[in-house]
Formats: C-alpha cells, sequence, structure tokens
C-alpha cells in the first residue's frame, strides 16, 4: 500500500554488517599485531578451530596458542567490551540528557571511581593479601555512589527536576569528589604514580578473569541501553511532550541512567578512566548515519568495540616494548579523526 | 463522543495560583478557544488536560477522570501541541510523527505496519508527503506547525489540546493552519480546546471561547456574546474596539489619540 515511500528511519542490514565487518577485522587485527606476529589466516584459523564441530589443522605451535588465546584474546575480548558499553553509555546519557556534550562520566561515574581508586591504592592493605583485587571494587563502588549523590542532589532541588539540574548536579558532585581526589593524591604522593596509571586508564593487566569479571554487568548495561534505543527518541521532543505521548520521562531517564552507570562502573573498575570514547563513538555514528537512537545505539556497540581495539593496538605497539596509556591514545588519534568527520560531514550537531 | 471537562481546576506552582477554580467544558467536535492576556493562566489550564502539571479539581475526558486512566490511555485520547515544540535536528519528518503512534507500543516493541499507514494518513491530511524524509529542524514555521498537527492526529487522540499552536506564524501562515485545524476537527470529529492570542481568530473559527485573566475564567460563551468591547476592554486593554465585518467581530487596539499628537 505504501510501496516506494520512504517508512522512517531504519536501521539498515548494511550498516550492521558494515560495523560488524569492522569490528571482527578490528579482533583480528589485535590478536595478530604483538612482539609475535601471527598471520591473520592463523588467527582466523585458531578462532574457528575453537568453534563445536569444527577441527582445523592450525600450524600454531603451543606457545603461539597461547599467545593467541591467553595473552592477546582477553585483551582483545576485554576492548570490546569495555569500548561497547562506553560508547553505548555515551550514546544513552546524550539522549537522557538531550546534550551532545554528555559522557557517561557526566553525573560523577569517573570522579567517584577515581577517588575510590586513589583510596584503595593510597590506603589499602598490601593488595596482594586480599581474595579480591581492592582497587576495582573501590574503583566501582566509588562510581555508582559519585551517580547516586549526584541524582539524590538534582531531584532534591526545589526549583525542579529537569535534566539540567541533573547536570549541573553532576557537575558539582564530580568536582567535589576530584578534589577530594586530588587532595589525597598529593598527600600520599608516593602513590602518585600508581593512581596516575590507573586514572589514565589502561588494558594491560587483561586476563579472562576481568573479562568474566566485567561481562554481566555490560550484558546488562547494554541491553538495557539497547531496549530504550526507541524512548530516546521519544525523549528528544522533550518532557513535555514526551509525557503527553504516554511515556514518563524522569522514570526511563532513571533506568537508563542505573544500567548505563552499572556497566561503566564495571568497567572503569578494570581498565580505569578511558576518556573520548563515548562522546567519539556515537556522534561519528550519528554524523555518518542517523539522528536516530534506534540507528545510533547498535552501531555505537559494535563500532565503540572496534574502536578501543584498534586504540589499544597503538597503546601497545607505538613505543613498544612500552605502553602508552589507553585514555591518552583514543584522544591523540581519536580527536583528530573525529574533527575529520566533523568537517567532512553534512550533518549539524544540535 | 469525546468531551473535555474541567472541575474546580486550580494550579499553584508555589508562589500563589494561576489558575483559580476554574470550571469549563467542551463537547464532541467544538473548537473551545481560551483567551486572555500573557500569564492569565491559560497555559497552565491547558496542561492539566494532559496531566503536565500538578493541579486540583478535576478533568474529565470522555466522562472518564484523567486522574484514573494510565498514562497511555490518556495520551490516546488527548493529544497535545505545546508553545514551542522541540524538533530535534536531524530527526525526519516521518520519524517525528510516528512518535505520534507511542502511546499504542508497547515499551520494547517498535512501529507496525499499521503505525506506518497511520503516519502516511496524517501526513497525506497535513498535505506532507513530500516532506517525509525532510530534517524536522530545517522546516519554516508553518511547516513545523504542520508537521506538529501531523504527529498528533497520528495520535489519533479524540481531543487536541494546543497552546498558542499559530503564535510565532506570519498572518497568511497562521490562516492555513487555523483552516488545516478546522477542517481535521470536522474530518476526524475532533474536540479541540486551544489557547489563542489573535482575537479575531479565535472569533472566526471557534465555537466558543473562554476568557481568563489572572487566573479566574471571566466569561464563557459564543464568540459574538463573550467577545464584548466592554469585556475585552476591562480585561486586555481601553483601547480594545469590536468592530464587524460580514457579521463576524474584528477586534482591533486603537493607538490612544493623545498618542498621535
Amino acid at each position: 500500500m505504501n510501496a516506494g515511500r520512504p517508512t522512517g528511519t531504519r536501521l539498515h542490514w548494511w550498516w550492521v554488517v558494515g560495523a560488524a565487518v569492522v569490528l571482527v577485522a578490528a579482533i583480528i587485527a589485535g590478536v595478530m599485531i604483538g612482539a609475535v606476529r601471527l598471520s591473520p589466516s592463523q588467527v582466523v584459523g585458531s578462532m574457528l578451530d575453537r568453534l563445536p564441530f569444527v577441527d582445523l589443522d592450525t600450524g600454531l605451535t603451543v606457545r603461539q596458542e597461547a599467545i593467541v588465546w591467553q595473552i592477546r584474546m582477553p585483551r582483545v575480548i576485554l576492548a570490546v567490551v569495555v569500548g561497547s558499553m562506553l560508547s553505548a553509555a555515551g550514546a544513552a546519557y546524550q539522549g537522557v540528557f538531550r546534550n551532545p556534550l554528555a559522557d557517561p562520566y557526566l553525573l560523577g561515574a569517573g570522579a567517584g571511581a577515581g577517588l575510590g581508586a586513589t583510596l584503595a591504592i593510597a590506603y589499602g592493605p598490601n593488595t596482594g593479601d586480599w581474595l579480591v583485587d581492592p582497587i576495582p571494587l573501590a574503583a566501582f563502588a566509588g562510581a555508582l555512589i559519585g551517580v547516586s549523590f549526584a541524582y539524590l542532589l538534582g531531584y532534591t532541588v526545589r526549583s525542579g527536576r529537569t535534566s539540567v539540574t541533573l547536570i549541573l548536579a553532576g557537575v558539582a558532585v564530580a568536582a567535589f569528589l576530584t578534589a577530594l581526589q586530588t587532595f589525597i593524591q598529593q598527600r600520599e604522593s608516593e602513590t602518585l604514580r600508581e593512581v596516575y596509571g590507573w586514572i589514565l586508564g589502561s588494558l594491560n593487566t587483561a586476563g579472562w578473569a576481568e573479562v568474566r569479571l566485567v561481562a554481566p554487568y555490560v550484558v546488562v548495561g547494554l541491553g538495557v541501553v539497547f531496549a530504550g534505543r526507541r524512548l530516546l527518541d521519544v525523549l528528544s521532543v522533550g518532557d513535555t511532550d514526551a509525557s503527553t505521548l504516554g511515556v514518563r520521562p524522569g522514570r526511563i531517564r532513571l533506568v537508563i541512567v542505573i544500567f548505563a552507570t552499572l556497566g561503566t562502573a564495571a568497567v572503569v573498575a578494570v581498565t580505569g578512566l578511558i576518556g573520548f570514547v563515548g562522546i567519539i563513538v556515537p556522534h561519528t555514528v550519528r554524523l555518518l548515519t542517523s539522528a536516530s537512537y534506534r540507528v545510533i545505539v547498535p552501531l555505537s556497540i559494535l563500532l565503540g568495540g572496534a574502536f578501543l581495539v584498534l586504540a589499544d593496538i597503538i597503546a601497545r605497539t607505538a613505543v613498544a616494548p612500552a605502553e602508552i596509556p589507553i585514555g591518552v591514545v583514543t584522544a591523540i588519534f581519536g580527536a583528530p579523526f573525529f574533527a575529520m568527520i566533523l568537517r567532512t560531514s553534512k550533518a549539524v550537531v544540535s | 463522543m469525546s468531551t473535555v471537562r474541567f472541575e474546580k481546576v486550580s494550579v499553584d506552582y508555589g508562589a500563589g495560583p494561576v489558575v483559580s477554580d476554574v470550571s469549563l467544558g467542551a463537547i464532541a467536535g467544538e473548537w473551545l478557544a481560551i483567551v486572555g492576556p500573557n500569564g492569565a493562566g491559560k497555559s497552565s489550564l491547558l496542561r492539566t488536560a494532559v496531566a503536565a502539571v500538578e493541579f486540583t479539581g478535576s478533568v474529565m475526558v470522555d466522562g472518564r477522570l484523567t486522574t484514573t486512566l494510565t498514562d497511555k490511555e490518556r495520551a490516546r485520547l488527548v493529544a497535545y501541541v505545546s508553545q514551542r515544540p522541540r524538533y530535534p535536528q536531524g530527526m525526519a519528518v516521518f520519524d517525528y510523527v510516528l512518535l505520534g503512534r507511542t502511546p499504542y507500543m508497547g515499551t520494547l516493541a517498535s512501529e507496525s505496519t499499521h503505525d506506518i499507514a497511520l503516519v502516511w494518513e496524517a501526513l497525506s491530511a497535513l498535505r506532507l508527503e513530500a516532506f517525509a524524509s525532510r530534517d524536522v529542524a530545517t522546516l519554516s514555521g508553518g511547516e513545523t506547525q504542520r508537521v506538529s498537527l501531523a504527529r498528533v492526529i497520528a495520535q489519533r487522540a479524540a481531543i487536541l489540546v494546543l497552546d498558542e499552536a499559530t503564535a510565532s506564524l506570519d498572518v497568511s501562515a497562521q490562516h492555513e493552519v487555523l483552516e488545516v485545524i478546522d477542517a481535521l476537527r470536522s474530518s476526524h470529529n475532533i474536540t479541540v480546546v486551544s489557547a489563542i492570542h489573535d482575537l479575531t481568530a479565535a472569533a472566526q473559527f471557534c465555537n466558543s471561547v473562554a476568557i481568563m485573566d489572572r487566573g479566574l475564567l471571566v466569561n464563557h460563551g459564543a464568540p459574538v456574546d463573550v467577545l464584548t468591547e466592554s469585556v475585552l476592554q476591562e480585561v486586555f486593554d481601553p483601547s480594545i474596539r469590536v468592530l464587524e465585518v460580514n457579521g463576524d467581530p474584528v477586534i482591533v487596539s486603537l493607538r490612544s489619540e493623545e498618542a498621535y499628537q
């Protein structure tokens, strides 16, 4: 009946396939590249060999197998998980706050995690004695406490609960927590280097244990943001109009922020503060495809993973055998790339 | 039969009432205009119909108290266009109109072919088919008003609440939009309640007019009975004159004679 007429914004299958191809290529590259060079066919062969009912002779030595599966693969997978989560959380925050500058650390998750980690590093008992490493635990708790404070503050403001008061509350809480963190860092200057290294972010310690640790939070976080992608479009017309369309903007905002923050807190706890991903990836997707969150969220999940894998390749190879903090790489290579997209794109960010 | 009825409605944002004890109704298919000076409480009264403000008293739509309806049920009965709607940058006109189908979709569902067909119907009712793929933020004032109306038509609500829908338009665009609303009202048997600044337009298009001043309902009735010089001079300004063209009142504000000297 409506043949040939546009039926609105669609998540075209070729966008999804394209993004998935980029992600898989990034994963293969991430596993290939390193001090011991492997060929793409060796990597792909080894990956296929692990599938059920597939038995390939990959020609890899036991040592090479170990490099692929014990060293590189967990690190690459962690990069995928972290990149996806930060990108989706960034898109979600930009949607619920209708603010293009929003990122997952907006409401104090980053500052809270930083303070938690600093406290654990400066005053924590010898971390080697612990059953679980207290640093990610403290960072996780700090992130959740930071955002809870911001939310409580934003929602008890007398002048009205709007997304703007919430952002301002987040700014206040983040500034306060960062000041505390800096104070402790200065007082306990012998731990400065460790604190600083944590804050700049790294995937250096990644093993399968870290992947297992964050995976449940990330799966739930990504699931909720993905499920809420159409509601993010509804929120874009403003709270009053959205409420006349039968939805509750405050409730949607709360639920999406809770789960995006949970996922963000989990990845920050393990990797430190990796900046810029949550802004650059959703905006690149927006500029290249569509302003609809029904497109931005799924593509950001795929491309955010790919972006962080590629950034990590640079982080660990550019000055090998030393490593550059990945947060530095995401900004140094991400910012010019984003500037290029911004210049060549016809679309404008509101 | 879709009626709307405000019963002893009061709104107070914390600094004294902005709407006081207003009782007012519109019957099915009627166009009720609410006029009054800035700050009279028109917008606040309209917002009670879509539960966008806290209020005391009651609002009935279709014989049902709005407080007993779920958000979605209410949104299927009453649609609302705010004074300055937000048109998100980069959103296609089709997608914007599709938002009107939100009250009919499950939280996690996406649009059905039925929803898409209704969006096309709404676009065609407002002659917007050619704009379907255009970025809603790049349209002119008159075009965006039509897009907003298409959204509320797709919403399939029997009651349409418009807050100064034509305030930012030039004379001809305003007239065009009002004609469109009137046509939709008769073709879809929609009840329209609108705040409106242009008193002449209110007299020409609306079946009944309610005048508000400082939160109170001053007068309510047929345009010719309500929009009289004495009432308007009291509520608005002594310089108001009511002329008559083709039997309709034309309301103008004259500059005082001293000002010319």
